[in-house]
């Protein structure tokens, strides 16, 4: 842990030094590229390979704080997500490839033989790349694809990551990713971390401007319904730092198969009720372009839905527990965690 | 960057605690009366005497008091598991609770030798029932403003005054009193002091409140010159304030605070699986499952905390807020739940259950601190205040 904890501040460091280019797009736009090629000089996307391909070697257990970090700094850009897979797919990522934002993309029903949809698919203004996965059919063998090659469509919201992606030629499937792997609690697993780390972001951001802001003559930090609104604020943020620090420390090869979607569920339930809460305190300026609220506002919204929403990981925990493996929550406990 | 009270580092229940549970489990299974739903739901409002004495011989009372005053010298982690189990059945723990929970704690920390000597063996031989007064008809939340005055007189203290909402005050031996012995209300958290009082002792008349369910649990209590020995004096003379802060912090750290609805859960999702199953039925038992795990992890971590020479009085707080919220849900979630799916048919005994959960359940947020007073702790913690 020693050893994590200096590359950690080393990350920490390289991220607030980017935090003055405002990561609108990874390649697009002057800023976004150099943001993004200091983070690729920094060798931090192979921190999860193997360390004699010259990663660092790191487990999702040591992961947890990269990823809140990541979420803290640069919610625009796949940086936690390109972390993993970097790590998990290292062999199949060519020189060109290598240094690429890459997201996880969800295959959609309405998909064929002849062509791959993928809906909302995150950070999709952003990546370059994206592993596609199926969530519903893990026999579906995961593929590497190029957004390049996809029909992208953006929603006609650009102020949302997510962009509607469609591969139309078979042969541009691209290459099976063939081992087995839970890609889904994975990319549900770093998403909780990360959305930890805007939740951090914001709360910090909202309790100094209730410090500033003053009216009928004092700051508003002084009125008991604001103190109130804030605890309940930091009690949701609370639970996303325990749970999601929890799932990590206990997903030790693999992400945990059932507390990954715990984590998701619980942080995307703190994300509603703490942004609501956010902009509330805040007023106007808040939902602002210039003020940088909204950076962590919107990636959360996304955020939310993207890899099951908090009622989809739920259900399929749900129906665990009901399907009668375990009795009660007491064998729940002795059984699982 | 964090906000250092929002961090809860994650400390899973040391794999040294299982046989501890087993052991738990074991004897929960061969003494187990039969209980009812309603009797589960109660749990640690539930006095049972025989079955504290079983627990104390079993070493399941007192487990964190080091040995040399008869208890059994384990950490905090292995007092969770054995009352997280007790919880997670139901058991009718209320006779030895407060004793367990925050006065053998307190009198360890603060207590004389003599005091160490004298009370704690009792408590681990559940030979002494202890119960809190701290409310008083006029001081609620508002503790510090507590009117009861014991007056110091020759080898002693004279206590006069009234205290209420006194859980089990008809059946234990003992109350932890904070009472006025200098000053006035207005002198605040000066000049307030914790003593021990033996409720055998003349001048003290006891009268019962029933609940809206009609129980009787909690009393009033009325002191006219109650003769308090010098050595009933717990801590400093002046003290009390700070001493009560400390013992507020072991009441609220607990995971009986996350765990009062649990057997209308598991009641419930006996029922969800004997059945066919309601399409809403996973999703909501996914929401309260991923609740309790989260809150699991959070109460661990402040047990970690405690361990580790902290006070963890804010998330203490937090733990609170969040998990009697919760506490609250589950009988209205899963009543609600029930009642939307006619096709059912479900038991009387389940029905009865969830309907004395959602009487009840109010009070899961106002004992031990209310949801406002909690937030307005939090809030300082924040630096808002
Ligand atoms: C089941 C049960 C068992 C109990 N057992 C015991 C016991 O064994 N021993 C004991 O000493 N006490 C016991 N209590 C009493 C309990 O500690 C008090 O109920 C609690 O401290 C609140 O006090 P109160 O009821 O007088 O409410 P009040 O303090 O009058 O509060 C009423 C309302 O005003 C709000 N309020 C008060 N002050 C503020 C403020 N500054 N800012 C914002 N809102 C505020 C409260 O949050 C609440 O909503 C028990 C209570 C219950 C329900």
């Amino acid at each position: 842990m020693n050893d994590n904890k200096a590359l950690l501040e080393g990350f920490s460091d390289l991220l607030e030094s980017l935090s003055s280019h405002p990561f609108t797009s990874t390649t697009d736009g002057e800023n976004g590229s150099t943001a993004w090629q200091k983070i690729v000089d920094s060798g931090f996307l192979g921190i999860m390979a193997n360390e004699n391909a010259g990663g660092a070697g790191l487990a999702i257990p040591d992961m947890q704080a990269f990823w809140v970090e990541s979420g803290a700094n640069a919610p625009e850009i796949p940086l936690g997500l390109s972390m993993l897979i970097s790590g998990l797919i290292e062999k199949k990522l060519t020189s060109e490839t290598k240094n690429l934002p890459i997201s996880i993309a969800l295959r959609s029903v309405d998909s064929d033989e002849n062509t791959l949809r993928c809906r909302s698919a995150a950070f999709g203004s952003s990546a370059e790349y994206f592993v596609v996965i199926d969530p519903l059919d893990p026999t579906w063998s995961p593929r590497l694809l190029p957004k390049n090659d996809a029909d992208q469509e953006d929603l006609s919201l650009p102020s949302s990551s997510h962009r509607n992606l469609t591969w139309s030629n078979p042969h541009s499937f691209g290459e099976k990713i063939d081992f087995s792997y839970p890609w889904l609690e994975a990319a549900a697993l770093v998403t909780a971390c990360t959305m930890t780390g805007s939740l951090n972001r914001i709360l910090e951001i909202t309790l100094e401007y209730s410090k500033q802001r003053s009216q009928f003559g004092k700051q508003i930090s002084k009125f008991q319904a604001i103190q109130q609104q804030l605890s309940v604020m930091a009690e949701e943020i609370s639970a996303a730092n325990a749970i999601t620090q929890y799932a990590c420390m206990e997903s030790l090869e693999v992400p945990h198969p059932l507390l990954s979607g715990v984590a998701k569920a619980r942080t995307s339930q703190a994300a509603e009720k703490s942004l609501k809460i956010a902009h509330a305190v805040h007023g106007a300026i808040g939902i602002t372009e210039e003020y940088s609220l909204q950076r962590f506002t919107r990636a959360l919204i996304d955020w939310k839905t993207d890899f099951g929403s908090e009622s989809f990981w739920n259900k399929r925990i749900g129906k665990y527990l009901l399907g009668g493996q375990t009795k009660n929550f007491s064998e729940f406990i002795t059984t699982n965690l | 960057m964090m906000t250092a009270v929002t961090n809860f580092e994650a400390k899973p229940l040391p794999k040294s605690t299982r046989a501890l549970r087993e052991d738990v489990q074991t004897f929960l299974r061969s003494y187990k009366p039969k209980l009812t739903e309603i009797q589960k739901a109660k749990s640690w409002m539930g006095f049972d005497r025989e079955f504290s004495k079983a627990l104390a011989k079993k070493g399941f009372i007192g487990l964190t008091v080091p040995k040399k005053f008869g208890g059994q010298g384990k950490d905090g982690f292995s007092r969770f598991t054995v009352i997280e189990e007790l919880l997670l059945n139901g058991m009718p723990v209320g006779a030895h609770w407060i004793a367990d929970r925050q006065s053998a704690p307190l009198i360890l920390k603060y207590g004389t030798e003599e005091q160490k000597s004298f009370y704690l063996p009792k408590i681990c031989s559940a030979d002494a029932f202890f119960c809190i007064g701290m409310s008083e008809p006029n001081s609620g939340s508002d503790l510090a403003s507590v009117r009861t005055r014991a007056t110091k007189i020759d080898g002693g203290w004279s206590l006069s005054g009234q205290k209420i909402w006194t859980t089990n005050a008809h059946l234990c031996d003992f109350m932890i009193i904070l009472v006025r012995t200098s000053g006035t209300a207005e002198d605040r958290h000066e000049g307030l002091s914790q003593f021990i009082v033996d409720l055998k002792q003349p001048g003290i008349d006891i009268r019962k409140i029933r609940d809206l369910t009609g129980d009787h649990h909690f009393n009033e209590v009325f002191f006219n010159e109650v003769f308090l020995p010098d050595n009933c004096l717990v801590g400093k003379e002046g003290a009390g304030w700070q001493q009560v802060i400390s013992e507020l912090a072991f009441e609220r750290s607990g995971p009986e605070r996350i765990y009062s609805s649990i057997t209308l859960f598991d009641a419930w999702i006996q029922h969800s699986r004997d059945t066919a199953l309601t399409s809403d039925a996973p999703v909501l038992a996914g929401k309260i499952l991923t609740e309790l795990i989260t809150l699991r992890a959070m109460s661990l971590s402040v047990v970690a905390k405690i361990e580790e020479g902290e006070e963890p009085v804010i998330e203490s707080a937090i733990v609170k807020d969040l998990g009697t919220e919760l506490e609250q849900m589950i009988p209205h979630a899963l009543a609600e739940n029930l009642a939307t799916n006619p096709e059912s048919v479900v038991s009387q005994e389940l029905l009865s259950a969830l309907a004395y959960g959602m009487q009840i359940s109010p009070t899961y947020s106002l004992r031990g601190g209310t949801r406002e007073i909690l937030r307005g702790m939090i809030a300082r913690g924040l630096g808002l205040r």
